[in-house]
C-alpha cells in the first residue's frame, strides 16, 4: 500500500471517529441572528431549558428581559448582529424570583452547577430592580469562567456584581467590567465548613463602584486566590468612618481576608476616597497560613491608608508586600502595630501623613521615599 | 619594574587625576538636617547666589518660604532627615509674585507668578525630591496671574520625583511648565506627582526652537475644576509613556507629534481620554483608558494601535477624519459607538466586548 493510501485511511479512520464528538456539541441560538443553521429560541431561559440541554447558547445581540436560572454545564456568549454588539439581560416585568433559598436577595444570572458554567460577552443590567439586595451574577459551587462580561446598575439596598459563593470550585473572572454598583463590585466568599477550597482568579477587569460604595474586590478566604492586572476606580466618597465599619472589614479598593495561598499583583487602585484603604489586607478567620504575596501593585490618591494591614479580627499572617508603587495617600503603607511582614522595595511618594504607620518595634524594611510627609510612626 | 610597583604608580596617577575632580563638585546645603562638611544657607536662593556658584544644592525636610529663581546648571535635591522626608517649597508669608511673563503657543499666555522659575539656564538643571506647594498664594481675582509651580523657560534638564500642589487661584495654574522660544531644548519629567491645580497638570510648549520631552511614569490627578493632565504645542518632539492621568476635561491634549505609549488614563470627568488635534502626527499605542466619554479622539494623522479602551460612550471618534490607522485595539462596554464618525473610505479591524453599535457613521 502506498504513503499516501496509508494516510488517506487513518484520515478517514479519525474522520468517523471524530464527527460524532463534533456533532455532539449542541449550540442555541437566542435572537436569530445566526440565521437558520441554528436552532433558534425567543429566550434563554427557553434554550437552557430545552430536553437536549445546550453546550452553547449564543445570544444575539438585543435586550433580554428575563432572569436566568443555570443548572448544567453551559457557555452563554453574546454575538454581534450586524453593527450591534451588546447582549444584554435586563430585569424581566414581573420581577425577579428568589434564588437558591436567598431571602431578600435577587440574583439576576443564578447558577449553581455541577458542571462548568461559562459566560462571555454579556450586559447583565440591573438598572430598575429593587429589594433589599441585588446581585448581577451569582455562582454558588459551580466552576466556570466569566470573561469580556459587563455588570452594571446593581443596586438597591445592597448592589453586588459579581458574587462567587462557597467551597470546592474553581471560578476565573477575567476582562470584564463592574460598575455602578452600592456595594461590592466582585465578590468572592469560601466560607466552607471544611475548610479552604476554593480557587479563584479575578484577572485584568476594571471595577468602578458608585462612590459611596463599601468596595470594589472583596475576596474572603479560599484555598488559592488570584487577583492581579485589576484597575479598581474608588469608591471615591465613602459615606463616614462609621459607614465603613458597619461590614467589620471597612472600605476599600480590594480587600483580601488571606486566604492560603495566592497573590495580589499588578493591579491599579485609583482614587479610593477618605476612610478607605486601597488594598486592605484582613486575617481569614478560619487561621489558615498563608503565602499570599502583594507585589507590584500601583495605588494613586488614596483617602486613607494605600496599603492597610487590619486587625479587625486579629494580627494578620505574615505577608510579603514588595515592589509596589503608592502615591498620593494620607499614608503609605499601614502596619496596624503587627510585626511579621516582609515589607521591602516599594515606592512611596508624595505622602500627606506617614509613609510607613502604626510601625512596632524591631521592623526593618527597606523601601523608596520621595516627598513624603514623615517616614514612619510607631505604635 | 616589578609588577605591584606598576600598579601603585597607576593607582597614585589616577588618585592625583581624580581628587581634583571630586572637588570641583560645589555641594550646599539649606536648613540644618545633619548634612556635615557642607556649607549651609537659610534659604535656596542665597545658596543659589553664593560663590562659588553651587553644582548641587541639598533641601532639607521643612517648609521653605520662597519663590525660586534658577539660572545656572545646578542639580536641586530634597533630603531625608530623622524621619522626615519632605522638602517643601512653599508660598513666601506675603505670597507669590509676579515674576514672568509665558508666551508663546501654550494655553492662556500672560503674567505669572512661578515657584520655581529656571530661567535660561546655560545648562541642565535637575530638580529632584522636591515639593512644590502653592497653598495660600493669595493669587486671586483679575488679571489673571497664573499660578506655577515648576517654570523651565529655555532650559534644559530632569525634573525627577517631584511633586508640585495647589497651583490655583484664578483658574490658570499649572504645575510643571516647559517652555521654549528659539533654542533647542531637552526635558525630562518622570515619577512625579501633580494634583490640586486648577488647569493644567504638565504643559509643554515651544516656538520655534525643538523642545524634545519626556514625560514618563508622573501620576497626575485632574481634579473637576481643572482641564488637562497633560497638554503639549509647538515644535514638541515627546513621548509621553507610563503615565497615570486621572480626571480632567482631556486626559491628554496634543498639537506636537510624538508618540503616546503605555499611559493609564481614567475618569477623564466624563471627558476624552487622548485628543489628537488637527494636522498632529501622533502614535497612540497600548495606553488603557478608562471610564471616559470619548477614549480618543482623531482629528490628525494618527496611528491607534493595541489600547484598551473601556467604558465609555464612544471609543474612538474619526471626526470624519480619514489619514488614520487604526487597528488591533480592545474595546469594551462602550454605551454608543465602539468606532464614531467613521467615513466611509475607513477599515478597522479591532475587538469588540459589549459594544452598543460597532461602527457609527454620520459624516
Amino acid at each position: 500500500m502506498s504513503r499516501i493510501k496509508s494516510l488517506l485511511l487513518v484520515c478517514a479512520a479519525l474522520s468517523a471517529v471524530c464527527a460524532p464528538l463534533v456533532s455532539a456539541t449542541v449550540t442555541y441560538q437566542v435572537g436569530g441572528c445566526l440565521g437558520s443553521s441554528v436552532i433558534n429560541f425567543s429566550t434563554i431561559s427557553a434554550a437552557l431549558a430545552d430536553t437536549r440541554p445546550p453546550d452553547v447558547v449564543k445570544v444575539c445581540a438585543g435586550t433580554h428581559p428575563e432572569q436566568l436560572f443555570i443548572s448544567n454545564p453551559v457557555t452563554l456568549e453574546g454575538v454581534s448582529d450586524g453593527n450591534a454588539g451588546q447582549a444584554i439581560i435586563t430585569a424581566p416585568p414581573g420581577g425577579l424570583a428568589q434564588c437558591l433559598g436567598s431571602q431578600n436577595i435577587v440574583m439576576q444570572v443564578c447558577v449553581s452547577s455541577t458542571g462548568i458554567v461559562n459566560i462571555t460577552n454579556i450586559v447583565v443590567d440591573g438598572d430598575g430592580i429593587n429589594g433589599s439586595g441585588v446581585i448581577g451574577i451569582y455562582y454558588a459551587d459551580t466552576s466556570g469562567t466569566l470573561d469580556h462580561v459587563e455588570t452594571r446598575f446593581q443596586r438597591g439596598g445592597a448592589g453586588v456584581g459579581i458574587y462567587l459563593a462557597e467551597s470546592a470550585n474553581t471560578v476565573t473572572v477575567e476582562n470584564s467590567n463592574v460598575h455602578s454598583f452600592n456595594s461590592y463590585g466582585i465578590e468572592a466568599s469560601d466560607d466552607s465548613n471544611s475548610g479552604a477550597e476554593m480557587t479563584v482568579k479575578i484577572e485584568a477587569n476594571t471595577v468602578a463602584p458608585d462612590p459611596t460604595a463599601i468596595g470594589g474586590i472583596l475576596s474572603w478566604g479560599g484555598a488559592s486566590v488570584t487577583i492581579s492586572d485589576n484597575i479598581v476606580l474608588g469608591p471615591t466618597k465613602p459615606i463616614s468612618a462609621d459607614y465603613c465599619d458597619v461590614e467589620e472589614d471597612g472600605c476599600f479598593g480590594i480587600s483580601v481576608a488571606v486566604p492560603s495561598a495566592g497573590s495580589v499583583s499588578g493591579n491599579t487602585v485609583v482614587d479610593v476616597g477618605s476612610y478607605a484603604a486601597g488594598i486592605q489586607l484582613l486575617p481569614c478567620p478560619c487561621g489558615a497560613p498563608t503565602t499570599l504575596s502583594v507585589t507590584a501593585n500601583t495605588i494613586f490618591d488614596a483617602g486613607g491608608d494605600a496599603i492597610q494591614l487590619s486587625t479587625i479580627n486579629g494580627p494578620p499572617p505574615p505577608l510579603k508586600i514588595e515592589g509596589n508603587i503608592i502615591s498620593q495617600a494620607l499614608n503609605g503603607i499601614d502596619f496596624g502595630c503587627t510585626i511579621d511582614n516582609n515589607v521591602s522595595s516599594n515606592t512611596i511618594s508624595a505622602i500627606h501623613s506617614f509613609a510607613l504607620a502604626n510601625v512596632p518595634p524591631g521592623v526593618t524594611t527597606s523601601n523608596k521615599y520621595y516627598d513624603v510627609y514623615a517616614l514612619s510612626s510607631g505604635c | 619594574m616589578s609588577r605591584i610597583k606598576s600598579l601603585l604608580l597607576v593607582c597614585a596617577a589616577l588618585f592625583v587625576v581624580y581628587v581634583p575632580l571630586a572637588s570641583s563638585t560645589v555641594t550646599y546645603a539649606v536648613g540644618a538636617c545633619g548634612l556635615t562638611g557642607i556649607t549651609s544657607y537659610s534659604s535656596i536662593t542665597l545658596a543659589l547666589a553664593a560663590i562659588p556658584a553651587p553644582d548641587v544644592i541639598k533641601v532639607c525636610p521643612g517648609t521653605h518660604r520662597e519663590q525660586v529663581v534658577i539660572t545656572t546648571p545646578v542639580t536641586l535635591e530634597g533630603v531625608s532627615s530623622e524621619g522626615e522626608g519632605q522638602a517643601v517649597i512653599a508660598v513666601p508669608s506675603g505670597g507669590l509674585a509676579l515674576n514672568t511673563v509665558y508666551n508663546g503657543p501654550v494655553a492662556n499666555n500672560g503674567p505669572a507668578a512661578a515657584q520655581i522659575f529656571v530661567d535660561n539656564a546655560s545648562g541642565p538643571v535637575n530638580i529632584t525630591n522636591i515639593t512644590v506647594d502653592g497653598d495660600g498664594n493669595g493669587v486671586s481675582g483679575f488679571p489673571a496671574l497664573a499660578v506655577i509651580g515648576v517654570f523651565y523657560l529655555n532650559s534644559s534638564g530632569t525634573l525627577f520625583q517631584i511633586e508640585a500642589r495647589y497651583q490655583t487661584g484664578t483658574g490658570q495654574g499649572i504645575g510643571v511648565l516647559l517652555q521654549n522660544g528659539s533654542t533647542d531644548e531637552s526635558v525630562t519629567v518622570e515619577n512625579s506627582n501633580m494634583h490640586d491645580f486648577d488647569l493644567d497638570g504638565i504643559v509643554l510648549g515651544s516656538d520655534t526652537g525643538t523642545l524634545t520631552a519626556t514625560v514618563k511614569d508622573n501620576t497626575v490627578i485632574v481634579e473637576s475644576t481643572a482641564y488637562e493632565g497633560l497638554f503639549l504645542s509647538g515644535p514638541v518632539s515627546f513621548t509621553a509613556s507610563g503615565n497615570f492621568i486621572d480626571g480632567g476635561a482631556f486626559g491628554i491634549d496634543t498639537y506636537s507629534p510624538g508618540s503616546i505609549s503605555g499611559n493609564t488614563i481614567t475618569n477623564s470627568g466624563k471627558g476624552t481620554g487622548i485628543v489628537i488635534e488637527p494636522g498632529t502626527q501622533v502614535s497612540v499605542t497600548s495606553n488603557k483608558i478608562y471610564d471616559t466619554q470619548t477614549g480618543i479622539s482623531l482629528f490628525g494623522p494618527v496611528s491607534v494601535q493595541s489600547n484598551i479602551i473601556t467604558q465609555a460612550y464612544n471609543a474612538i471618534d474619526f471626526n470624519c477624519q480619514v489619514d488614520n490607522s487604526v487597528s488591533s485595539n480592545t474595546i469594551s462596554v462602550i454605551h454608543n459607538d465602539g468606532l464614531a464618525h467613521v467615513p466611509g473610505a475607513v477599515t478597522s479591524t479591532n475587538t469588540y466586548y459589549n459594544v452598543h453599535t460597532i461602527s457609527g457613521g454620520g459624516c
